[in-house]
């Protein structure tokens, strides 16, 4: 029964669609959304010194972004009168999913099919807790 | 679009909550916004804060809090800060109490300004030297300061 759901939240409208879609889910079974975005650290190539500033300024962009997001969702939830808790995390998306999964025990994580997420290592290194929404 | 420094008023800075527990907190916090005049309904104002974070907890972990709701009980984005030095239970997903509590409201029809607005808020206070600021400050312009640099 999926009572606790991980909502891999992006910034692309997939995912607001996706967003959307399980907030409705979440809204029939009664269950609690966690809304995880993750600041991907590996796609980021190492600049030189001369434009640490730029990337401090883009780093700091992107997680105001990724707020903004999850806020959203978070509004959208309230009007639903749906339960949710906002997770932001940095690293490798894969592997921070499925950390966040074991560690508040949820039941599964509901990702758009457009997501880059390696789809295979998500579904086996959860036991196929993964629900892909295309 | 206004900057957190500027929606911080000082007579809105509490640098020692008296309350206890969630409720009280927000409570205390919301009548130093209510003092300010700028909230139209006191009654609709706290319930609108309430029901918010009766729905889930607004803890966000690391000591920190963000209680917060869009309201028709005010005309602008306001935001009120309060400390506590024992920690007040947000129920925050990390089990901490929470030593730093920003309160902000927002009008309902200003979605976007409030998303925005704690979304900056929430980048701000992810910073554990802030953090640590905020918790070491000792005057409310030393907590406007720490803000202010942020931005």
């Amino acid at each position: 029964m999926l009572e606790k759901i991980l909502l891999y939240a992006e910034n692309r409208e997939s995912a607001k669609a996706l967003a959307a879609w399980t907030l409705k889910l979440a809204k029939i079974l009664n269950a609690r959304i966690f809304a995880v975005f993750i600041i991907n650290d590996s796609a980021l190539t190492p600049q030189p010194a001369k434009t640490k500033i730029k990337r401090h300024r883009a780093d700091s962009s992107r997680e105001e972004a990724a707020w903004a997001t999850l806020y959203e969702i978070e509004d959208d939830a309230f009007e639903e009168n749906v339960k949710i808790s906002l997770i932001l995390e940095e690293g490798t998306p894969e592997t921070k999913l499925i950390e966040v999964l074991q560690s508040f025990e949820l039941n599964g994580i509901v990702v758009s099919g457009q997501s880059n997420l390696d789809f295979n290592e998500l579904i086996r290194r959860t036991h196929d807790k993964v629900l892909i929404i295309k | 679009m206004q900057k957190i420094s500027e929606l911080l008023l000082q007579p809105a800075i509490i640098l020692d909550l008296k309350a206890k527990e969630k409720v009280e907190a927000i409570k205390e916090l919301s009548a130093v916004l209510i003092e300010q005049g700028i909230v139209t309904d006191a009654d609709e104002f706290f319930n609108a804060i309430l029901k918010r974070e009766n729905l889930e907890s607004t803890g966000i972990g690391s000591g920190v809090a963000i209680p917060h709701a869009r309201t028709k009980a005010i005309k602008n984005i306001i935001l009120a800060f309060g400390r506590s030095q024992a920690g007040v239970d947000f129920s925050s997903l990390d089990g901490k109490p929470s030593h730093l509590i920003f309160l902000i409201a927002a009008p309902e029809e200003k979605k976007s300004e409030y998303i925005i607005t704690l979304a900056r808020l929430s980048k701000i206070l992810r910073k554990e030297e802030v953090r640590i600021q905020l918790n070491q400050a000792k005057t409310s312009e030393q907590i406007l300061k720490i803000v202010t640099d942020q931005e």
